[in-house]
């Protein structure tokens, strides 16, 4: 059972990046393939290599080289690889 | 045009009692999504554009995955000729061990800029608990737009007209 303990500002924050702030004319937003996972699943799959397809997550699991595989298998241009590493990591490699 | 992508949250959790807390650890990161590319083979991997890092790095199993034959000889001579290095080297991390990485060129394309750039892959096991698969370092993305990180907006800009703050003040 999974209980989500945000406060009413972190959610707001988390799905409102900018504060509410609307992009200028000319700013082009691009969120991050890892968006389209709520917290839990994020804390899910934390640990895990994922390939997410056209917004879902389609492939997950520690094998990196079985999940770039799989994805390189998809037609679609619309994926991408990515991972979640600890939340608490102080420094990247 | 000026590109702005959000901070990933990252949440932290806890156990407790056999339930799972998710609990707000203040964990952001700029991630963006960049296409590595060679010969034919091309994938979008989620980089984190990390501004401390000379090189930009992966893993020797990653570039397996998308087809580098980094046991071949020819392609290790040739690779050679043209990057102007050794193709086996060493770079040092904030630890006191050296790290072993294979040298070779790759294609990345960013918002629809492409590079071809250095890329050093790293020959230790990739491990997604600690490690991303693609970390942008200031010899790739930072030589092709302007980067602006802004936590307190929760977002990161890449500019592909040069920033000049003084002009930005009138």
């Amino acid at each position: 059972m999974v209980r989500d303990v945000w406060s009413k500002m972190e959610r707001f924050l988390c799905n409102n990046p900018g504060d509410g702030i609307m992009p200028k004319k000319e700013e082009v937003v691009r969120p991050s393939g890892l968006s389209v996972l709520k917290p839990e699943e994020m804390v899910e799959y934390e640990g895990q290599c994922l390939g997410i397809v056209e917004g879902k997550v389609k492939y997950h699991g520690t094998d990196a080289a079985k999940v770039i595989k799989a994805l390189l298998a998809e037609k679609t241009t619309d994926k991408v690889f990515t991972s979640i590493p600890k939340s608490n990591l102080a420094l990247v490699k | 045009m000026a590109f702005s992508f959000p901070y990933q949250w990252f949440p932290k959790s806890i156990t407790s009692k056999s339930r799972t807390i998710i609990k707000d650890g203040q964990t952001l990161r700029p991630l963006l999504a960049t296409t590595l590319s060679k010969d034919s083979v091309s994938l979008p991997f989620e980089a984190i554009v990390d501004s401390g890092s000379d090189k930009t790095i992966s893993f020797e199993e990653i570039g397996i995955a998308l087809g580098t034959n980094f046991s071949n000889e020819k392609f290790r001579a040739e690779t050679e000729i043209k990057t102007g290095m050794p193709f086996e080297d060493e770079i040092f991390g904030l630890g006191k061990e050296p790290i072993k990485v294979f040298i070779t060129l790759m294609n990345i394309e960013v918002t629809g800029h492409k590079q071809t750039v250095r890329m050093y892959w790293i020959r230790e096991k990739f491990d997604p608990h600690s490690d991303f698969a693609l970390v942008l370092g200031q010899d790739s993305i930072f030589s092709m737009f302007d980067i602006y990180f802004s936590k307190r907006q929760h977002k990161f800009f890449l500019n592909e007209q040069v920033f000049q703050p003084d002009s930005a003040q009138k």
